[in-house]
């Protein structure tokens, strides 16, 4: 179908086309003219993916000079491959009504556990295990010893590619695609893509390869500035650009770490013995500040520096770290400073005058009278600012802050003189030093946090980011638009704050729909008139875990197929479990659906999940425990019979205890003006409607959502939910009991096993040729898109 | 005796220690299948131990200085025999000594299950799922249960033949009943005078035992030779199984302790198979290959709670796999999917589908219904295999080689097939009417007349129905077949046509009519086959 969108000829290549698509094409168009980025929300299930690749596609072709790439970001493996496999759909299409094929190159990209094709290598199936193989076999130092000593392995397919460069054709190529044409050509497809996203005019891939500095410097510096990136899903953006510049270290990895460099000493002893010409033209280099003149070749990468790169020094390596044993004792220092601060905690800091001498005593002390002992324990964990964490390092092992820049990048550079291969060799150490060289760079959004031993749980030093603009800031001002879109963004005015930006086009939309397919149900209490809620102080109470479980009895006793509950945490639902396993609610629930629990091994998980997948699909039915947050809830669709009933047993508020959200939470204070309850307010309500939002993946599906605590029947946290979901609450529905919601569970499920057809549909909430032309047709839809100031 | 069956392991030089005798002889320990033999060899004497005898095993300590094993025997005596190959030392002994027990374990629970297995089946009516079905199939459909006294009861053809259209084993592949989830749950509990009573059926035990193997194995172990069956449910009550939370402690009384390890390790391989459904494989679908780098994911400690988790997790995916066939694992790869098996080709559709397909214009299903077979809608419409196929091609082709066109146009030459006769039957019918049929009157006297010439007319028409069926005969089976309908057809006209005076003549002509198109369609084809 041709739309005219704002004047742009924009080929669809299907028949019908919902209202929302028009609408949404629109604002993507009018965030393009601008030049501008867009914060746009729409439910998952009406096609958001083919809209903005038609729309994009239609502009790249009609207005070349004005945006010549589309980098399209997606979580997972699946998004992505589908993504592509749109865009094929519509290369097709538009073969078809041009009569010539587009002339546009579209290639995915991911990491080289997917498209490895070399059988030993790809055999290893985890993703550093395959990493560290790979480079194994290519780095460019082993192929050169392999030039004198051919026994050496290698790795024919990457050779291939290197021999002869292999221009990638126009047309679509799906990680699929690339693996075929590497086994028909012999040649490697990771380094095919890798090469070819550069010139490709669409790019799919995930959002790490353009977020996280390590990586985005070495994979997608060269984009052009004509290009418009889209993260879709991208509800929990902030907190992958926070993640990208956050490094923690544990007491273990401190150790390792240690370890490590001792093992790099040795490696530089006999290079000093054996062939010390190496280091010295190493150093030669470091002191011309020569390093960047040599062109980092693909396949001997290293993690690159962890900052952004506007605030990397472009000078010469300074000169106290440039000798290799140098900078080894530099890095041992810091390494030991790092280990004393995580002991720390085992030194009492009392200021009782008889402390230091008893310092033995004082331990049995407080062993023994437990309380107190506690209280200083918890005491013990640390907040500082970058700043004080330097000046401290200066005053206790004089290092400065200028070779601390340096220290990820030295260590890269050392590596690749020492020819280690394996990245893993060294991988506790480079993440020392990218948290030397963050700790160093930034005094301003970050924390370090240095929590003692308790029970279990190791010692850890984190430096933690607070501030989610920083890692996406050189995104937004590299290229002309950033479209940042997903099914559950609200409240949007969150998003512009956190991430610092001044979006042109900001918009939420709500679903049309020809049947109320998705039913939210709040339920506040129980059929004993208990509330239902997850407060902190309340959630243990007995009487609150039978209702929370006679509500998921009722639940599986009525809906059909599968059920997927949801838990505020681990933790709780842990011990609900236990509690429900008493009580024989278990039991109970066993007689009308099997049950699969999500635990915190994800292979575990993945065999439950498919098991859970194949009960729904023989007919058996089954309920799935998932935790919000968890990785089930992240990227797992339960589309139709997968889900037709999901809840969500209380607020998933975080954990406010951590060190490192209070660390966050007073900074998003000072620095944005956020209020401390807002923001926690929001983020729980974004991962209620990302767990809600699971069940339901198309207009033709339908889903029940129970929403169970009584907090929920307040405004102001309903209020947050996206518009979509809104509109569907029913006033009446907003504090039922246990038995009022199955009362209208039951009602509404009758009401939709009825058989639904496309011609219900038309002109309600799917458009044909003619109606998209009718203005009269699309006024009726204005209400559809909101904009939010 | 000895060469009857291979034996399963050979020890050379062993003791067998006979009580109070002074010296004991060096022989050679044979395990069977179904028994135990030991052979002196200085002399003929031969120690023969049945496994119906035999009660339980034991062995000797590691501490010990003799190497032993030990059977207990039902009349309680004991049979002891001693390690002591001199070439070896005592870890080798031992390990021999154990791989024996081991496979003499193996062995016993096999034969005990044998056993078992042939008291059941004698015990039962011997009343198989096959038959049920075709009972039920009689009962359900009053023509078919004639048609079947009228032929099968008369012999006039065989069960086989006769049920070769009506009931297919294959349709019906999932006949297995899978397992209540909350079978566990179910069990009917009584307050007893010491706690509670929990009444055990024969079917929740078969139940436990489907989804968890390994009781059904120590059941098989140890009844009723180590403890009663009550003791036996007594300690299950007791264990992990029925406990999901209990952590169970290393306990050589208790027989479930060693399952524990068993089922972890089963728990492990389950996890750690590949998953099918690349959709749901978290490791799959996570794409940030950094993760793994920056953030070390440290093993967490493990809690009480955690072992409930994994072993609810367990049952329901025990009690899922039940309901697959035994063997045929739930994902497996290849060959024509039946049952169950569709779902995987479902599962590939699914997983290819993209978000917009609702939008696409579907096309509509083309709804091919062209002929009603017959109407005895319960056969099925015979489709041909690709090497019938093949046969069929040939055989035309070798016809139209071989025969000239004035042969082929002759119409009673033709191949006809059964869409062919059916057509020509609704013609014939046809044309009686128009001709004018005779008022029902005038066709017989009374009702019981009309009932027995709607049964002849019936059998007639489905051994007619049988005759055709074999047309072409591709294989050496379908022409025999041809051959026996042919005969029985023609016995048919003779005993029940021909001689009958009970009815009109004229009323059976039809029937006549038919039988003789097939014997002439049949002499036909005598004529021409090639022999």
């Amino acid at each position: 179908m041709q739309l005219d969108i704002d004047g742009l000829k924009v080929l669809f290549p299907y028949d019908y086309v919902y209202p929302e698509q028009v609408l949404y094409m629109k604002e993507v168009k009018k965030a393009l003219d601008a030049n501008g980025h867009g914060l746009l929300e729409m439910p998952s299930g009406t096609g958001k993916t083919v809209s903005l690749l038609s729309l994009v596609l239609a502009y790249m072709i009609s207005y070349p000079d004005r945006l010549d790439k589309l980098v399209y970001c997606s979580r997972t493996i699946p998004e992505i491959e589908k993504c592509v496999e749109e865009m094929k759909v519509l290369y097709d299409y538009w073969e078809k009504e041009t009569g010539q094929p587009v002339a546009k190159i579209t290639v995915a990209m991911s990491a080289r556990k997917n498209l490895c094709i070399n059988e030993k290598v790809a055999a290893l199936r985890f993703g550093n295990t395959v990493d560290s193989a790979c480079q194994k076999l290519t780095a460019s130092s082993v192929r050169a010893k392999r030039k004198e000593n051919s026994e050496i392995e290698g790795c024919d397919y990457f050779e291939n590619f290197e021999a002869n460069s292999f221009p990638m054709q126009n047309g679509v190529w799906n990680l699929e695609d690339l693996r075929q044409l590497g086994r028909e050509r012999k040649i490697c497809p990771y380094f095919t893509a890798r090469n070819a996203i550069n010139r490709a005019h669409i790019v799919v891939y995930s959002y790490h390869y353009i977020l996280d500095p390590k990586i985005a410097e070495l994979v997608s510096k060269d984009f052009s500035r004509k290009s418009v990136v889209v993260f879709d899903e991208a509800h929990n953006i902030d907190n992958v650009c926070i993640e990208s510049m956050s490094v923690a270290i544990s007491q273990k990895n401190a150790d390792r770490a240690l370890q490590e460099l001792q093992n790099l000493e040795g490696v530089v002893g006999r290079m000093k013995s054996a062939n010390s010409e190496k280091l010295q033209s190493e150093y030669d280099k470091l002191v011309e500040g020569l390093k960047r003149a040599e062109r980092e070749r693909a396949n001997d990468e290293r993690l690159a520096n962890p900052c952004i790169p506007d605030d990397i020094l472009k000078e010469a390596v300074p000169g106290n770290i440039r000798q290799a044993n140098h900078f080894l004792l530099f890095l041992k220092r810091f390494v030991e400073y790092v280990r004393h601060r995580l002991r720390t905690h085992q030194l009492f800091h009392v200021d009782s005058p008889n402390s230091k001498q008893t310092n033995v005593g004082l331990l049995a002390i407080f062993h023994w009278s437990g309380s107190c002992f506690c209280s200083i324990y918890t005491f013990q964990v640390l907040i500082e600012s970058p700043a004080a964490f330097m000046k401290d390092i200066q005053e206790r092992m004089c290092i400065e802050r200028r070779p601390m820049r340096f220290c990820a990048e030295r260590l890269a550079n050392l590596v690749r003189t020492l020819e280690i291969t394996d990245n893993g060799d060294v991988w506790a150490l480079s993440q020392v030093t990218t948290m030397c060289t963050l700790v160093s760079t930034y005094s301003k959004g970050f924390s370090v946090i240095v929590e003692p031993q308790d029970g279990s749980q190791m010692a850890m030093i984190t430096l933690s980011c607070h501030d989610a603009s920083i890692a996406i800031r050189p995104v937004l001002k590299r290229h002309q638009s950033v479209i940042i879109t997903s099914g559950t963004l609200s409240p949007l005015e969150m998003y512009p704050k956190i991430l610092d930006f001044d979006p042109a086009v900001v918009a939420s939309f709500t679903m049309t729909l020809a049947r109320p397919c998705l039913a939210p149900l709040v339920v506040a209490r129980g059929n004993d008139q208990v509330a239902m809620t997850s407060r902190f102080e309340q959630r243990a109470d007995v009487a609150v875990i039978r209702n929370y479980g006679n509500l998921v009895l009722e639940m599986a006793s009525l809906v059909p197929d599968g059920m997927v509950v949801f838990f505020t945490s681990y933790l709780y639902m842990e011990n609900v479990i236990g509690v429900w396993y008493e009580q024989h609610i278990i039991d109970e629930l066993m007689k009308y659906k099997l049950l699969f629990i999500e635990t915190n091994d994800a292979l575990e998980t993945s065999a439950a999940l498919e098991k859970y997948v194949e009960a729904c699909d023989s007919g058996r039915g089954a309920v799935l425990f998932s935790v919000a947050r968890g990785k089930v809830s992240e990227g797992i669709d339960f589309s139709h019979h997968l889900g037709r009933c999901v809840i969500m047993l209380g607020i998933p508020y975080m954990y406010t205890e951590s060190r490192v959200l209070r660390a966050r939470l007073e900074y998003l204070r000072d620095t944005f003006g956020i209020r401390e309850n807002d923001f926690l307010t929001f983020d729980a309500m974004r991962h209620t409607a990302q767990c809600m939002g699971r069940a339901l993946r198309s207009k033709t599906d339908y889903g029940l959502m129970v929403f169970a605590d009584k907090r929920f029947s307040r405004n102001d946290k309903r209020g947050k939910l996206p518009r979509w979901m809104q509109e569907y609450l029913e006033p009446a529905s907003t504090n039922l009991s246990i038995d009022e919601a199955a009362q209208v569970a039951r009602r509404w499920l009758t009401l939709m096993a009825q058989p639904f057809q496309k011609e219900h549909q038309l002109g309600v909430s799917l458009l044909n040729k003619e109606m998209v032309q009718d203005q009269q047709m699309m006024k009726r839809f204005e209400r559809v898109v909101e904009y939010v100031d | 005796m000895t060469d009857e069956t291979e034996a399963l392991i050979r020890v050379d030089h062993v003791k067998y220690r006979k009580a109070g005798d002074g010296r004991s002889p060096i022989g050679r320990l044979a395990l069977f299948s179904d028994y135990v033999e030991w052979r002196d060899n200085a002399s003929p004497e031969v120690f023969t131990c049945k496994f119906i005898h035999i009660k339980g095993q034991r062995v000797s300590p590691p501490h010990k200085s003799k190497v032993q094993l030990q059977l207990n025997l039902a009349n309680d005596e004991q049979a002891t025999f001693v390690f002591l190959n001199p070439g070896s030392s005592k870890e080798d002994l031992l390990k021999e000594r154990d791989v024996f027990k081991v496979k003499l374990q193996n062995a016993l629970t096999q034969h005990r299950k044998r056993v078992n297995e042939l008291a059941k089946s004698v015990e039962s009516k011997s009343m198989n799922t096959e038959l049920e079905a075709k009972q039920k199939i009689l009962c359900e459909d009053r023509n078919l249960e004639k048609l079947y006294k009228n032929l099968v009861y008369t012999k006039t053809i065989t069960p086989q033949d006769f049920w070769s259209d009506y009931y297919q084993q294959e349709g019906v592949s999932e006949d297995k009943i899978g397992i209540n989830g909350a079978f566990l749950a179910n069990i009917v509990q009584q307050e007893g005078t010491n706690g509670v009573r929990l009444n055990l059926n024969q079917e929740i035990i078969q139940a436990i035992y489907t989804t968890y193997p390994t009781v059904q194995k120590k059941n098989l172990e140890l009844v009723p030779h180590e403890m009663s069956e009550e003791t036996f449910w007594k300690k299950f009550f007791q264990s992990h199984y029925f406990h999901r939370e209990r952590e169970v402690l290393p306990n050589p009384k208790d027989p479930f302790a060693e399952c524990v390890r068993d089922d972890d390790e089963e728990m492990t391989k389950m996890s750690a198979e590949k998953v099918q459904r690349k959709r749901f494989d978290l490791d799959h679908i996570d794409d940030n290959g950094l993760r793994d780098f920056v953030h070390k994911s440290e093993s967490l400690p493990k809690s009480t709670r955690n072992t409930l988790i994994k072993r609810c997790n367990y049952l329901s995916e025990k009690i899922l796999a039940s309901s697959w066939k035994s063997g045929e694992a739930s994902t497996s790869a290849g060959k024509e999917k039946k049952g169950f098996g569709v779902l995987d080709r479902l599962v590939v559709e699914t997983e290819g589908r993209l978000e917009s397909d609702d939008l696409a214009e579907k096309e509509s299903q083309e709804e091919v219904q062209l002929v009603r077979i017959n109407s005895s809608a319960k056969a099925t419409q015979s489709v041909y295999s690709k090497r019938e196929m093949q046969q069929y091609k040939g055989i035309v082709a070798d016809y139209f080689s071989n025969w000239s066109v004035e042969g082929i146009l002759h119409r009673n030459e033709m191949l006809l097939d059964q869409q062919g006769v059916e057509i020509f039957e609704t013609e014939e019918a046809l044309r009686d009417e128009q001709d004018g049929a005779p008022p029902p009157e005038i066709w017989c006297q009374t009702a019981s007349e009309l009932t027995k010439m709607r049964d002849i007319h019936s059998s007639v028409r489905e051994l007619c129905r049988h005759f055709w069926k074999c047309f072409p005969p591709v294989s050496t089976e379908t022409e025999e077949k041809l051959i026996r309908m042919a005969a029985t057809l023609s016995k048919f006209k003779d005993e029940q046509l021909s001689r009958n005076k009970e009815i009109d003549p004229k009323n059976l002509e039809h029937c006549v009519q038919m039988i003789d198109l097939a014997l002439q369609k049949f002499e036909s084809y005598e004529m021409k086959k090639p022999n």
